[in-house]
């Protein structure tokens, strides 16, 4: 028999690390979404200063992919293969919600949305997707 | 594809946990090749032929397969 302790708690291990990583950098992401914006109400800064500030958020967001990427690889095949699905069903709803509200921009005369609703979208869908995916393999 | 995965693995009174121990996949990657949900790669196939110390044929079939 196998150590116990070898393999499956380990994979959980990864999945539970990898997704606490993610919350903690989105979190990261939201705090400094606000203090950027905040800052350039305040400052209204002009130039390179507002172009530095308008990206500080950045930063985090690279924080919330290399801790997935790093964890999708230590994931088992069949896991992967269920992250692959949720990334492939969050990025057809992001295209297609895109679309579609553009037309309505266009069309319809429905209000300009900033382009960061994009990630709320995706977020959402993968968020969904995976939550999905996982009750219907649930053991 | 069809396996035989359930069958060999309770032959060794083992759970679904103690294979996945075993493979080191995950219990639920393993309820999904034993319902058929998902067939494992030919690295993950051969890993399951070695602890089961049996040809990947003897474990997994081809359901197209038409029967002599």
């Amino acid at each position: 028999m196998a150590n116990r302790m070898s393999s499956r708690p380990l994979l959980t291990l990864v999945v539970k690390r990898t997704f606490r990583s993610v919350a903690i950098y989105t979190s990261l992401y939201v705090i400094l979404t606000f203090v950027s914006a905040g800052a350039v109400r305040v400052l209204h800064p002009s130039g390179a200063l507002a172009i530095a500030l308008a990206l500080v958020p950045a930063v985090a967001a690279i924080g919330i992919v290399r801790p997935y990427i790093l964890g999708l690889r230590e994931m088992d095949e069949f896991q992967r293969r269920l992250q692959y699905e949720a990334i492939l069903i969050a990025a057809a709803t992001t295209a297609f919600a895109s679309v579609a509200y553009g037309f309505l921009e266009i069309l319809a005369g429905f209000p300009r949305l900033p382009a960061f609703c994009a990630v709320l979208v995706t977020v959402g869908a993968f968020a969904l997707a995976t939550v999905f995916l996982n009750l219907r393999h649930r053991v | 594809m069809k396996n035989r995965l359930k069958v060999l693995r309770a032959e060794r009174n083992w759970s679904q946990a103690d294979l996945a121990d075993h493979l080191e996949v995950s219990r639920q990657s393993v309820n999904a090749i034993e319902t058929g949900k998902y067939d494992p790669s030919l690295p993950l196939a051969f890993r399951i032929a070695r602890v089961f110390a049996m040809p990947i044929e003897q474990i997994f079939s081809d359901e197209t397969e038409v029967s002599a």
